[in-house]
């Protein structure tokens, strides 16, 4: 886990900006090699913070990028001196902040706002789609069977701390990337721009969307960006447009400058994020065809009110999500069977119909789960009470 | 002679001594057996060939070279394979994909181990089907592994283990949680496994099995080599019987 990703964005970013600007004035540009060079100084940089670290458990790993993070940005990003080495005179952060000319490459020209968001847009999903393959492939599976059992993998042959660098220097070229990218949009940068604060708290929206998901970076990424002054700024419209329901439009916008902390509560109800939820919901939706279509059928027709002009393009959003998120719940109420599975279908309503029994005995496995889920310490095998006298 | 040998190894946790001066072999083509009470040593053992234990003292050789300074890893490549008392599956994989990225594993570190690989090698996924055909696991293979009963996720460890090109296979307790037929079936494997020149060692507690399958037996008793010798011997051994076969509930 690496806890300083926007200081990657920030060596991404300095090597960047040293060495890839060409041009002055208002032609000045950043070149394409500029920004690989920068790419490759994340990478190598991740790399040689990750590698003492590595022999460690997970939570030292972090800690490390965390040091990084902190050092970074208070030693190296306030360093405005000059300094000469083999004759060379360069400052690393001159004048406390820097402008980062936008990336221009032949016709493409990232000034331009439209052309800039396809580009990222393009990039993210490329890197996404990457990231995807990546993990259907030998590659990705390794890395589950790693986190899965270390031990298991050891003895079949993976070399942990080679696996786990790997990852590292992975995360951090596109930590580096995600950071040019995001200082030639914003144009100038400065030290507060990569404040650890900063990388924390897009790390904890990326964990709450759903950690593991692609799209669970760019929903934590989405949410970070527009997310909560789009919101905000929709329901103060939505309450001065319509002066009998301010109050409660108020009140919404307020619950969402609480969110986070409502999110948080999501988090802890699944740890692995929102979009997992989702996916699941829908996966098991599968079976019930009538009700995807159903709501296929609901989008379209909130969608044909809205450019009817019987709607707000705005309650069209909301509308979207709130059922986006509630057809999952839906499908399990109105078709059980199929969305559950026949086999546990029957048991949810076998429970139901009897009260739970404590003296049913129970088999081995139930009791495990149990174990698990309460987090108790399996007993083992070899317990006297459990083991097997003979074959 | 012995593939795998330990010499005087000892492993102290703090003061207590759980491996006391072992030196055992185990010969290619056989099943050998390791048996004792609980807490005997035997998992720690294993846990010190394999490199995920250091011992106190005492050296490990593999087809006589010295691999006791090896890390896991490079052991695995040198053809050490094993299974675990307290399952250690992939979890979030399915049977088929837990075997499969063993392959996958060997593969990649086998690339760096020893040059571009020994020529052309089957596809992977081919090898995957032959090696779940081979233990049984066909019928399973595209269930998650973590729904399927402990004596069938024991044999999908041993699948797993296959898939490195094992030359010693260290199993401990594979038959617990197996039904009758089940290890019967297990046993069968692993004889035929052994017949094509596997060195197989056996930690069970399952007697009867070890004394069916095993050409040789050790007998370690609080961390000491207690005897060693043919199931027969080790039946008639009085020492043994007052150790651990007199304090096994009903062996029958
Ligand atoms: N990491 C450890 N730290 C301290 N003591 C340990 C550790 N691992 C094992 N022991 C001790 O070493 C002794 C041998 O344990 P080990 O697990 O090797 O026994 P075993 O023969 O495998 O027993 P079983 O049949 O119950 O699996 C036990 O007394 C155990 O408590
Ligand atoms: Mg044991």
């Amino acid at each position: 886990m690496n806890l300083a990703a926007c200081s990657f964005g920030a060596v991404g970013t300095l090597v960047a900006f040293h060495t890839g600007i060409a041009g002055s004035g208002l032609d000045s540009r950043l070149t394409v090699q500029g920004v690989l060079l920068g790419v490759a100084a994340a990478a190598v940089v991740g790399g040689l913070v990750a590698l003492p670290a590595l022999r460690l458990r997970g939570l030292y790993l972090a800690l490390a990028t965390m040091a990084f993070g902190v050092f970074l940005s208070t030693m190296v990003l306030r360093d405005t001196t000059e300094h000469h080495v083999l004759g060379h005179t360069f400052t690393i952060f001159p004048t406390g902040s820097i402008t980062v000319p936008a990336i221009r490459v032949g016709p493409l020209d990232l000034r331009d706002g439209p052309a800039f968001l396809i580009t990222v847009a393009v990039l993210f999903a490329a890197i996404g789609t990457g990231l995807v393959a990546l993990r259907n492939s030998g590659y990705g599976r390794r890395l589950v069977a790693m986190k899965d059992s270390p031990a298991a993998s050891a003895m079949l042959g993976q070399n942990l701390v080679r696996l786990k660098l790997s990852v590292f220097v992975l995360s951090a070229a596109i930590a580096g990337l995600g950071g040019i990218l995001m200082s030639s949009a914003l144009g100038a940068v400065d030290t507060d721009t990569y404040s650890i604060v900063v990388s924390l708290s897009l790390l904890m929206l990326t964990v709450v969307a759903g950690i593991g998901y692609v799209s669970g970076a760019l929903f934590g990424g989405l949410l970070a960006g527009v997310g909560f002054s789009l919101l905000v700024t929709t329901f103060n419209d939505l309450a001065a447009a319509d002066p009998d329901l301010a109050g409660l439009y108020r009140l919404l916008g307020h619950l969402v400058t609480v969110s986070p902390a409502l999110i948080g509560v999501g988090v802890g109800h699944n740890p692995s994020g929102t979009v997992h939820q989702v996916v699941e919901g829908y996966r098991s939706l599968r079976r019930a065809r009538p009700v995807l279509v159903g709501g296929a059928v609901l989008e379209a027709v909130l969608y044909l009110l809205t450019l009817s002009g019987a709607m707000d393009r705005w309650w069209f959003g909301i509308l979207t999500v709130v059922l986006v998120m509630m057809l999952p719940l839906l499908g399990r109420m109105l078709m059980p069977a199929a969305v559950l599975g026949p086999e546990e279908h029957a048991r949810q309503r076998r429970a139901l119909s009897e009260p739970a029994d404590d003296d049913v005995p129970r088999t081995e496995r139930d009791l495990r789960a149990l174990d698990r889920a309460l987090g108790l310490p399996a007993p083992t095998t070899a317990a006297p009470g459990v083991r097997r006298g003979t074959a | 002679m012995a593939l795998l040998e330990t010499r005087g190894i000892t492993v102290r946790f703090g003061g207590r001594t759980a491996v006391d001066d072992v030196g055992l072999g185990v010969a290619p083509g056989t099943v050998t057996g390791l048996i004792g009470p609980n807490g005997a040593g035997k998992t720690t053992l294993f846990n010190t060939v394999t490199g995920l234990q250091r011992p106190t003292a005492g050296r490990i050789l593999l087809d006589g070279t010295d691999i006791t300074r090896l890390p896991p890893a490079r052991r695995a490549h040198q053809g050490l394979g094993r299974t675990f008392q307290r399952l250690e599956l992939f979890m979030s994989l399915s049977v088929r994909e837990n075997v499969r990225v063993a392959g996958e594993i060997h593969r990649s570190g086998a690339r760096r181990n020893r040059g571009a690989g020994g020529g052309a090698r089957p596809d992977l996924g081919r090898e995957t089907d032959r090696v779940l055909e081979l233990t049984g696991l066909t019928d399973i293979a595209d269930q998650d592994v973590s729904g399927i009963p402990t004596g069938r996720a024991r044999v999908v460890e041993l699948a797993r283990a296959l898939m490195a090109s094992p030359r010693v296979l260290l199993l401990d307790e594979p038959a617990s949680g197996q039904t009758e037929q089940e290890t019967g079936e297990f046993g069968e494997l692993l004889l035929r496994l052994a017949a094509d020149g596997l060195a197989i060692c056996l930690v069970e507690h399952d007697i009867p099995l070890v004394m069916k399958l095993c050409s040789t037996v050790h007998v370690l008793d609080r961390g000491r080599l207690l005897a060693s010798g043919t199931p027969e011997q080790i039946r008639a051994d009085p020492a043994v019987v007052a150790a651990y076969i007199g304090t096994e509930e009903h062996p029958r």
